[in-house]
C-alpha cells in the first residue's frame, strides 16, 4: 500500500497527462475523494453500469450510489451532517468548496466544543507494552545495513486504541513485529505483558522461549492483506489453525464454539460459510475470515497493519465498526497502522507518528493532527476536519474541537445558536 | 522493507572486473574449468591458477572473505569426493608405491596425488564461479548467456525466451523472499511451529506457508503476463537497454588470460606429470 504522499503524486501525474497532453485517463478507485476530481464517473455493479455522469450528478443520486455499495466523498458526508443540524452550508463534494462555503456563513470568532464525544469509554489501565532505547538494524555489518528503528522509547497502556501513522519505510512495521517477537530485540529493551523480550541472562532466554506461545496468543497480529495468508481447505479449518496451535488441549467442541464466535464477531454467517473454501469468498469476506483467524484466541492486544487497504467503502465502514466492537470487549488494547488519517482521527485515542525509525509525534489525535506543518514534513496527510479548522483560522474563525466530525459539528452549532 | 536487497551474492561495487563484458567473463570461467580439469597435471599449475584467481580477486576489490565464503557450500562435497577417491581410486599400469596398507585400505602415492588434484579442481571451480557471481549481476549474466547461446537460434531453440524466463525468475527472487517472510511471520503469529518444535513439526508447519505462497506466485505471474500483454510484448525484434560493449578493457583481459593459459600449458609440458 502506498502512502498518501505517493498516491497524491501518482494522481497528479495522471491529471497532468490529462490536462497538458490531452490523454484520456481511466482511473479505477475505491476512494470517493479521488473520484471527485474526474470529469465523468461510471458506477459499475455486478458487470452492469448503474450510473454514469459528472461527479456532482453521481454523488447526488443517493439511491444508486448506496445500492452500488459506495459512499459519499468525505466533505459531502460532513456537509450533510451539518445541514441536518441546521447549518446551511453548501453540500460540496470537494473539501475546498466546503471550506469556502463554511467561511462565508460562519461569523468570525471563537467556537468551542462542549460535549465530549469520544467514542472510547474503556478506561486506561496499566502499561502493557514498554520499550526503552529500542533500535533495530537490518543487514547489520554489511554494505546494505539500514537502521529501521532508532532509540524508540514508548509506553502503551491497556485500554488504549492507538493509531500508528508514518510514510512507507518509516519503521512502523518493524516496530510492531517486535511486539510478538517476530523480530528479536537487537538493542534496547522491550517488555510486553510483563514478559521481558530482551533477555540478557541465559535463564531469562530459556523462560522466554517457553512463554513465546503465550505471548503470541495474547498479541494478535493482522498483517497487510491478511487474505493472502489463507491456506485452509475450509474456512473452519483456517480459522481453527490458531486455536489448535496455541491450545492443543482444547476439545473439538470447544474449538467449534470458539470458531463460531470468532466468525460471527467479524460479521459473517458461521453455518453458511464454515464449509466453504476461503478462496471462493469475496475480497472483503476473505479479509474478515483472516481477521477471525487471529481474534479466535481472544488476544488481549490486537495489532493491525493497514487492515483497510484495498477494501471498498462499505467494507471499510464495516471493518472499522468491527474494530470498535472488538475494542474493550475482546481486545483490551488495539494498535492500528493506517494511512487513512480520517479513520485514525475518528477512532483512536492516541496517535503515534513514525519517521525514519523515530517517533516524531505522539499524543491525542487532536494534538497530533493540529500540527499541520510537522505532518507535512513527515509526508503525511491531514484529516478533513483538521483541514477545515486550519483553513477557517485564516478567515478569523477559530474552532476548538477534538477534530472528530462530531466535535466539529458540535462546536459550530453551539457558536451559531 | 529494505532487507534482502541483495540478490544472489552479487557484490555491487565498480571495478575493472565488474565492468568486463559478461560474455567474456563466462568464457573465461569456462576456460578455467577446462584448464583445471584437463590442462593441469602438476601442483605448479594449480598454484599458478590459484595465484591467477587471487590477482583477479584483488583487481575486483571484492573482499577475499566473500570469495572464500563461496567455498562453504561445497566444502562437504570436496571432502567426500576426495575421501572416496583416496580409498577407492587406483592408478593402472604404473609402478605406484603403496604408502599405507591397513586391512582392506591400500593408499598409494599416486592416489593421494589424484585425490588432492580433484579437491583442487573443485575448489578452483567453486572460487571461479563465486568470483563470477560476485562481480556480475544476475541480469548481466543472463544477457551474457543469451549472447553465448545465440548459435542455438539457428536450430530453432528460443534462446531469447529462455533468457527472459531466467531473468524473470531472478527478478522475482527478492519479491518472493519478501512474500515468504510475510507469510511465515503471519503464520508464526498464529502459533505455527516454524521456529520451534522438532523436524517433523517444522515440515508440517511449512504447508500453511507454501499454499499461500503458491497461490500468490500464480497471481503475480498472471499480473505480469497481463502487464506484458498491455505493453504489446511479443519477444520479437527487441533491443537492449544496456548494450554490452566490447572495449579495450576486454581485449586486454583476453590477452592476459590467453597468456596465463599458455603459461600453464607450458609449465605443464616442462615440469611434467607428478
Amino acid at each position: 500500500m502506498l502512502d498518501p504522499k505517493v498516491i497524491k503524486e501518482v494522481l497528479n501525474i495522471a491529471h497532468k497527462l490529462n490536462e497538458e497532453e490531452n490523454i484520456t485517463v481511466i482511473l479505477i478507485t475505491h476512494y470517493m475523494d479521488e473520484a471527485v476530481d474526474s470529469d465523468k464517473i461510471v458506477v459499475l455493479k455486478q458487470g452492469k453500469i448503474l450510473n454514469c455522469g459528472t461527479p456532482t450528478e453521481i454523488f447526488n443520486d443517493e439511491k444508486t450510489l448506496l445500492s452500488a455499495g459506495l459512499t459519499f466523498p468525505r466533505p459531502m458526508i460532513l456537509s450533510k451532517q451539518l445541514n441536518s443540524r441546521g447549518i446551511n452550508c453548501q453540500v460540496s463534494i470537494k473539501k475546498q468548496d466546503l471550506l469556502l462555503s463554511l467561511a462565508s456563513i460562519l461569523e468570525k470568532g471563537e467556537y468551542n466544543q462542549q460535549i465530549s464525544c469520544f467514542a472510547n469509554s474503556v478506561s486506561v489501565g496499566e502499561t502493557v507494552i514498554s520499550c526503552q532505547d529500542l533500535s533495530y538494524t537490518y543487514n547489520k555489518k554489511t554494505k546494505f545495513s539500514h537502521d529501521a528503528l532508532k532509540d524508540i522509547n514508548l509506553d502503551i497502556k491497556q485500554g488504549e486504541f492507538i493509531g500508528v501513522i508514518g510514510h512507507t519505510g518509516s519503521g512502523k512495521s518493524t516496530f510492531i513485529q517486535h511486539i510478538n517477537r517476530l523480530i528479536e530485540v537487537d538493542t534496547g529493551s522491550l517488555q510486553v505483558n510483563g514478559l521481558n523480550l530482551s533477555p540478557k541472562k541465559r535463564k531469562e532466554k530459556k523462560a522466554l522461549k517457553q512463554s513465546l506461545c503465550d505471548l503470541r496468543k495474547n498479541v494478535g497480529m493482522v498483517f497487510q492483506y491478511p487474505e493472502n495468508q489463507l491456506f485452509g481447505e475450509t474456512v473452519y479449518f483456517d480459522v481453527s489453525f490458531g486455536v489448535k496451535n496455541f491450545m492443543p488441549k482444547t476439545t473439538k467442541k470447544q474449538i467449534e464454539e470458539m470458531v463460531s464466535v470468532a466468525i460471527q464477531r467479524v460479521g459473517l454467517n458461521y453455518e453458511e460459510i464454515k464449509e466453504k473454501s476461503p478462496f471462493e469468498l469475496s475480497g472483503g469476506q476473505k479479509r474478515r475470515v483472516a481477521i477471525a483467524g487471529v481474534i479466535v484466541t481472544t488476544p488481549q492486544i490486537l495489532i493491525l497493519d493497514e487492515p483497510l487497504a484495498g477494501l471498498d467503502p462499505q467494507g471499510k465502514v464495516e471493518l472499522i465498526n468491527l474494530l470498535k466492537n472488538l475494542f474493550g470487549k475482546v481486545c483490551k488494547t488495539i494498535i492500528l497502522i493506517s494511512h487513512d488519517m480520517d479513520e485514525i482521527c475518528q477512532s483512536c485515542s492516541r496517535v503515534i507518528a513514525f519517521d525514519n525509525g523515530k517517533i516524531a509525534l505522539d499524543g491525542k489525535p487532536q494534538e497530533v493532527f493540529s500540527k499541520v506543518e510537522e505532518l507535512k514534513d513527515l509526508r503525511l496527510d491531514i484529516p478533513l476536519v483538521s483541514y477545515l479548522v486550519q483553513g477557517l483560522k485564516e478567515y478569523g474563525i477559530n474552532i476548538n474541537c477534538d477534530l472528530t466530525s462530531e466535535g466539529f459539528i458540535d462546536s459550530i452549532t453551539r457558536g451559531i445558536c | 522493507m529494505s532487507k534482502d536487497v541483495s540478490l544472489g551474492q552479487y557484490y555491487p561495487i565498480s571495478s575493472p572486473i565488474h565492468r568486463l563484458n559478461p560474455c567474456l567473463k563466462l568464457l573465461v570461467f569456462i576456460g578455467f574449468i577446462i584448464v583445471a580439469f584437463w590442462g593441469i597435471s602438476n601442483f605448479w599449475g594449480f598454484g599458478f591458477l590459484f595465484l591467477l584467481l587471487l590477482v583477479i580477486t584483488l583487481v575486483s576489490k571484492v573482499p577475499i572473505k566473500s570469495v572464500l565464503s563461496s567455498l562453504k557450500a561445497i566444502l562437504f562435497l570436496v571432502i567426500i569426493t576426495a575421501l572416496i577417491n583416496l580409498f577407492f581410486g587406483a592408478r593402472k599400469g604404473e609402478t605406484d608405491p603403496i604408502w599405507i596398507n591397513f586391512w582392506f585400505i591400500k593408499i598409494s602415492r599416486g592416489v593421494i596425488v589424484d585425490a588432492s588434484f580433484l579437491a583442487c579442481r573443485l575448489i578452483i571451480i567453486a572460487l571461479a564461479s563465486g568470483l563470477l557471481t560476485l562481480t556480475t549481476s544476475p541480469i548481466e549474466l543472463t544477457d551474457g548467456l543469451e549472447i553465448l547461446l545465440y548459435p542455438l537460434k539457428l536450430i530453432k531453440i528460443p534462446v531469447h525466451t529462455l533468457a527472459l524466463i531466467m531473468s524473470i525468475a531472478l527478478r522475482f527472487i527478492p519479491t518472493l523472499t519478501e512474500k515468504t517472510q510475510t507469510i511465515m511471520s503471519a503464520q508464526k503469529a498464529r502459533g505455527s511451529k516454524l521456529d520451534s518444535g522438532n523436524f517433523i513439526n517444522k515440515i508440517k508447519a511449512l504447508v500453511p506457508v507454501l499454499i499461500p505462497l503458491l497461490i500468490g506466485s500464480f497471481n503475480v505471474a498472471d499480473q505480469l503476463g497481463d502487464a506484458m500483454d498491455a505493453r504489446c510484448y511479443t519477444g520479437k525484434n527487441r533491443t537492449k537497454y544496456k548494450i554490452l560493449g566490447f572495449g579495450l578493457r576486454d581485449i586486454v583481459s583476453i590477452i592476459i588470460f590467453a597468456l596465463a593459459i599458455t603459461g600453464i600449458i607450458l609449465l605443464n609440458i616442462f615440469v611434467g606429470k607428478v
